[in-house]
């Protein structure tokens, strides 16, 4: 096998390399969904835009405790005492933070981690 | 006069050392150690005397240490008058150092208890601090053991709270004017002695009509903005609740109806609501729908009632060039047996809103997997495109998992009169097929998320 052999079968497995990719590019364009019909969605997915949340939140004092999204919205508000009260919200999927205003404190949360005991 | 009466009272109350059913804050300093804010009173020479209580629990070993000494912050020059006082226990200590520098060990300028002993590490114990400060500022109170400063932080709001609610400020004002126990800055009802608070729940919900039969997905056979505002007491106890809906538009050619469910079975009778528009529905004596397991309420029961068709298009509002027709809105008042529930209880974050299809009451059509009323006529599930498998708490889908309608956080921008939401909105494919987890915020007006000629 000479050089100049050596290199078309280069050029020819990068160019056959290159048509694949731009095959499978072209595929996945061609199986953007574009009916309702065609849309695959699993058996489980139940098309909630929100979450629920159930908060369980401690406070020292009889005093309300507000909750804010991060655009400074109030989610919700409860009523906080020693005691542990669970509070149940919903909020957007696509949002992750909270904010507890208590008795001049503001505390950040993650929706994952949802007690806290204030003190 | 009776500003002279009320320093009486309070020179009775220091006197006597009064905290007997007062309202007081306790903070857990680590270690078995607690601080309690007892009072704080005002003086009739704008100076204030606090009395603070710290306890021990009598908790033993490496992590609950004698106290060596305890520290309160305060800014020089503004205490005055410190007192300690055994209340349990063998407690003891040496001298109150004045500060305001405490030496390296405390973190923080104010006075000292120093020298303290035999509270800790198995003693259970407790003292009482007094003094006078000329300001109410933010204070940490140090309960050093072994080589933990142990602290915790009182803030100005702790120490109003505290004077407050003890009615022991200098001011005349009622700080709590309805007496509810919600003082009047956390009161949204201030004069109102039932209602402290409100929740609000908002969005908007969008239907297709032609359930159990597949239909063409614009989303806007029925579009309603929502708010539901709960309103409760300092007790977290609903009151009642306030549901708001504006309907945007429909286009359709059935006369849907419109109500929701709370998703507990809780008594009828616990509940009354006004404020429907029914023409040809009937309802109980108390505004609920009878026949039901759930408390039921029905908004309407007419969409072409309460808006008129305009004359050309189909159906209302999801035409361009058709005359526009101003949204209604239905507000339903509805009252709760007092004390008796929480948010929480009543289940108003899941509401369960359905419609009714061209005035046939038995044809609901609820959001995906929400549970049909007792009036469904359960043998319509099954048939035509749906897939709902009652035993299997399966409802309102296709057989490829494809909803009759669709809930969404904010207000929703509607498609055209037969335009399929995916086309309108560029990312609800990519949201659905991945189960959620992409473009999560689809419905947004942000670059590149939908096609604005498609929505109405």
């Amino acid at each position: 096998m000479n050089k100049h052999t050596i290199l078309a079968l280069i050029i020819s497995v990068s160019i056959l390399t290159s048509c694949k990719k731009n095959f499978d590019v072209a595929q996945t364009k061609d199986a953007k969904v574009t009916s309702m019909n065609d849309l695959k969605v699993s058996s489980n997915f139940n098309w909630k835009t929100t979450k629920e949340i159930s908060l369980n939140l401690t406070g020292y004092a009889k005093a309300p405790v507000i909750i804010k999204n991060n655009k400074d919205q109030i989610v919700a508000t409860s009523m906080l005492s020693e005691l542990p009260t669970e509070i149940n919200i919903s909020i957007p999927s696509c949002e992750e933070k909270l904010f507890l205003n208590y008795m001049g404190q503001t505390i950040e949360i993650n929706s994952t981690n949802t007690t806290y005991k204030f003190n | 006069m009776k500003r002279i009466l009320k320093n009486l009272l309070i020179a009775l109350l220091i006197i006597s050392g009064y905290n007997a059913s007062a309202t007081s804050i306790t903070k857990s300093n680590g270690m078995g150690y607690t601080t309690t804010l007892q009072n704080v009173i005002c003086n009739s020479n704008s100076t204030y005397t606090i009395q603070m209580l710290v306890s021990h629990n009598g908790c033993s070993g490496p992590s609950c240490k004698e106290l060596s000494h305890l520290s309160i912050q305060a800014s020089p020059g503004s205490y005055s008058n410190i007192q300690v006082q055994k209340i349990s226990g063998k407690f003891t200590y040496g001298s109150i150092a004045l500060g305001p520098n405490l030496g390296a060990s405390t973190p923080f300028q104010g006075f000292k208890v120093d020298g303290t002993g035999n509270i800790g590490d198995g003693d259970p114990g407790s003292f009482k601090v007094t003094y006078t400060i000329t300001s109410l500022q933010s204070q940490q109170v140090s309960a050093k053991a072994g080589t933990s400063f142990n602290i915790v932080t009182f803030s100005v709001v702790d120490f109003n709270y505290v004077m407050m609610n003890n009615n022991t400020s200098c001011s005349l004002i009622n700080y709590d004017t309805d007496g509810d126990g919600c003082l009047d800055s956390n009161d949204t009802y201030p004069n109102d002695s039932l209602r402290c608070y409100n929740t609000t729940k908002s969005g908007s919900l969008a239907f297709e009509d032609l359930w159990p039969s597949r239909g063409d997905y614009d989303f806007n056979d029925l579009v309603i903005d929502y708010t539901i505002k709960s309103v409760a007491n300092s007790n977290n106890k609903v009151i009642d609740i306030e549901a708001k809906f504006i309907v945007k538009a429909f286009g359709a050619g059935y006369n849907n109806g419109f109500g929701f469910q709370l998703p507990n079975s809780l008594p009828q009778s616990n509940f009354s609501v006004t404020g429907y528009k029914l023409y040809n529905m009937t309802v109980g004596s108390n505004g609920l729908e009878n026949g039901q397991n759930k408390p039921t309420f029905i908004a309407f029961d007419k969409s072409f009632s309460i808006m008129r068709h305009p004359g050309s298009s189909i159906g209302v509002n999801t035409t361009p060039g058709a005359p526009y027709v101003t949204p209604d809105t239905i507000t339903l008042h509805i009252s709760v047996k007092p004390n008796t529930y929480t948010i929480s209880d009543l289940g108003v974050n899941n509401f369960n809103p359905f419609i009714f299809i061209d005035g046939v009451r038995s044809h609901e059509v609820h959001l995906p997997n929400y549970s049909p009323t007792s009036l469904v006529d359960m043998s319509l599930f099954g048939t035509f495109e749906d897939d709902s498998k009652p035993s299997e708490g399966r409802y309102y889908v296709t057989k490829n998992n494809i909803p009759w309608s669709i809930n969404i956080p904010e207000t929703f921008d509607y498609p055209k009169e037969k335009v399929s939401i995916i086309d309108t909105y560029t990312k609800f494919a990519d949201w659905a097929g991945s189960n959620g987890e992409q473009y999560k915020d689809w419905y947004k007006n942000l670059t590149g998320y939908r096609n604005t000629n498609s929505v109405y």
